[in-house]
């Protein structure tokens, strides 16, 4: 249950960034043919590909979380037995978690409501929409890393030795 | 908290607290990027109020990703990834054939001129140890050789392809400098890259010979005309992509894009690829850079405490302490090389540009010459064990242990670090060609 839910969040989103990706290239081209080609280049592209590329980055790096995929150290988890090892990955997940409520969600929703009342000035806008990625990410990282906690315990109580 | 500051430094407490936090949370298995944000935002709380610190970071976070020339690393990524699967590389590895086959040790030659060509078309050191060694692992092992020394072979030349262009460490590199030209820096690596396949080279011939690895009769009958057309479309991409961007015909960014059109065009026409393949090289494509992406934004808050805290000068106030420009550089190539021992390039390059990028300047470096020489020095980084990513492709890739690896690397780590001296006190290496371009 808890894992096709996880699997589930997790398929989504790298479908919707990678689609995402094939956007931006697409565009980024159109870019270059527009410049060349037609003679007028296209002034949106710019700045939808930024903002494309800042949302698909954010809600990747949310699948990057659940998957485990971010770059990080592991010779000391190696190296602990595996109940030291499940601790320490516990303290590890819950470190992601607070840092996600507080600077993604809590910062990302003052973002949001500040940004408002900026325009993005060729799209025109308002920022708050696109800061919106903050806050959503926030909540898919604390989402999966709590899902891959539960996994983590689930897996001791059913066998008795995790991994 | 101002009570601290009555007995020790600001600048200094910030740099011990700093350093300090991130070594624990990076030991103790956090994911870097979070390792760098919190312990970037537990610093800052000693200098800001708590809300304006933790608002702070958030925005820092945006605004470090919140830029166009950062678009040219997926871009990037991605054409790698499609030369990998599409049929790109293997009739590059067929070139690479052609010129090595002569020499004993030929395969493992093979191997680094692909790795070199490879590097010509794509910006990632890891793209092509797993391309290139995957091939030639199994064919060396057929010949004889020891397969912990074709990887070693592999390993120890796949950073040449991150010093020639394209290449996504040196876009970075000119994104945290404050925009360094990339163009210049581009044209740049040629010459450093270059000198780190041939030497590679050299301490292979060596080796080889010492141990009897024959040059193997030309295999491929197909004519050297044939294999030489056959990779013709793949070199041209060199005309294409970095011409552009030298003679500014489009940005790096846009460079990339063609870059990622022009591998899936001529992959779609080989017909090698299978759709999962096609798939799954946009899957990893955007994995690999949204960790990049959420580096940055991450480094986005750790340089903005570093600029409150004044932490940069108090490594240029150690560095001063040895007052001889000549010295201050050995130094801070030895400070890279022992942080490249466990840190990956992109945090590396992300950390370290903003600390000793001023006191380079102080002693006269050119940034683009700067910049060259900490990617060069980083790659090596990425080489070296306990944690190097490109050490842990081309061991899987070849299916030895580190360990294993770890044994061969010392010859070649040494005339590695004798390139880096080079590179470090021969500005030449790095500057002649872009001055010659007109780029700087």
């Amino acid at each position: 249950m808890l894992k096709s839910s996880k699997t589930a969040i997790e398929s989504c989103l790298i479908v919707a960034t990678s689609v995402m990706l094939l956007c931006m290239l697409g565009l980024a081209i159109w870019q270059v043919a527009s410049r060349y080609i037609l003679q007028s280049p296209a002034i949106y592209t710019e700045e939808t590909l930024r903002f494309t590329m800042i949302w698909a980055g954010l809600m990747g790096s949310a699948y990057a979380f659940g998957t485990d995929q971010h770059l990080r150290l592991v010779f000391l988890l190696e190296k602990l037995p595996p109940a030291g090892r499940r601790i320490l990955q516990t303290i590890n997940g819950l470190i992601v978690i607070f840092f996600s409520m507080v600077i993604l969600l809590l910062g990302g929703l003052r973002m949001v409501a500040s940004g408002m009342d900026q325009i993005s000035p060729i799209l025109n806008i308002q920022m708050g929409y696109i800061y919106m990625v903050l806050p959503i990410c926030a909540v898919l990282i604390s989402v999966l890393q709590g899902l891959n906690l539960c996994l983590l315990w689930q897996e001791k109580n059913a066998t008795g030795k995790p991994n | 908290m101002d009570f601290v500051f009555d007995y020790i430094d600001p600048p200094l407490f910030a740099a011990v607290l700093l350093s300090v936090l991130f070594v624990w949370f990076l030991v103790q298995g956090v994911p870097i990027a979070v390792g760098i944000a919190v312990s970037s935002i537990l610093t800052g709380l000693f200098f800001l109020p708590l809300e304006t610190a933790f608002f702070m970071a958030t925005q820092k976070m945006y605004a470090g990703i919140d830029s166009f020339t950062l678009l040219a690393i997926p871009f990037f990524i991605l054409s790698g990834n499609l030369m990998n699967k599409g049929g790109i590389a293997i009739r590059l590895i067929n070139l690479a054939k052609l010129m090595g086959g002569r020499l004993p040790g030929s395969l493992a030659h093979t191997n680094v001129i692909a790795n070199m060509l490879f590097g010509s078309l794509s910006g990632s050191a890891i793209a092509a140890a797993a391309a290139v060694g995957g091939v030639m692992a199994p064919l060396q092992r057929k010949e004889g050789y020891d397969p912990s020394f074709s990887a070693t072979v592999n390993i120890c030349s796949a950073p040449a392809g991150i010093l020639i262009p394209p290449s996504g460490p040196l876009i970075l590199y000119s994104l945290v400098s404050g925009g360094t030209s990339i163009a210049a820096l581009f044209v740049g690596g040629y010459l450093p890259g270059i000198l780190m396949g041939l030497s590679v080279m050299l301490v292979t011939y060596f080796i080889a010979r010492k141990r009897g690895y024959v040059s193997a009769a030309m295999q491929e009958e197909r004519g050297a005309l044939r294999i030489f057309f056959d990779a013709v479309p793949s070199l041209l991409m060199i005309v294409v992509v970095i011409g552009g961007i030298i003679i500014g015909a489009f940005t790096a960014t846009e460079g990339a894009a063609v870059a990622a059109l022009y591998s899936l065009v001529l992959s779609l026409a080989y017909r090698l690829a299978t759709p999962a393949e096609y798939w799954d090289a946009l899957k990893s494509t955007m994995v690999t850079s949204a960790t990049i992406l959420f580096l940055i934004a991450a480094s986005g808050i750790m340089s903005y405490v570093m600029t409150i805290t004044g932490l940069p000068d108090v490594v240029a106030d150690g560095l001063r302490y040895f007052d001889d420009p000549l010295v201050i550089l050995l130094v801070m190539n030895l400070a890279f090389l022992i942080v490249g021992t466990f840190m990956d390039l992109t945090p590396a390059v992300l950390i370290f540009t903003p600390i000793f990028l001023p006191i380079s300047a102080e002693i006269g470096l050119d940034p683009v010459h700067f910049g060259l020489m900490m990617i060069f020095n980083m790659g090596m980084g990425s080489i070296t064990p306990p944690v190097g990513s490109v050490l842990f492709v081309g061991c899987s890739v070849a299916g030895v242990t580190i360990e294993q690896v770890t044994k061969q690397l010392l010859p070649f780590l040494a005339a590695l670090f004798v390139d880096l001296m080079i590179v470090a006190y021969w500005p030449g290496l790095t500057l002649s060609l872009p001055r010659l371009f007109g780029l700087m």
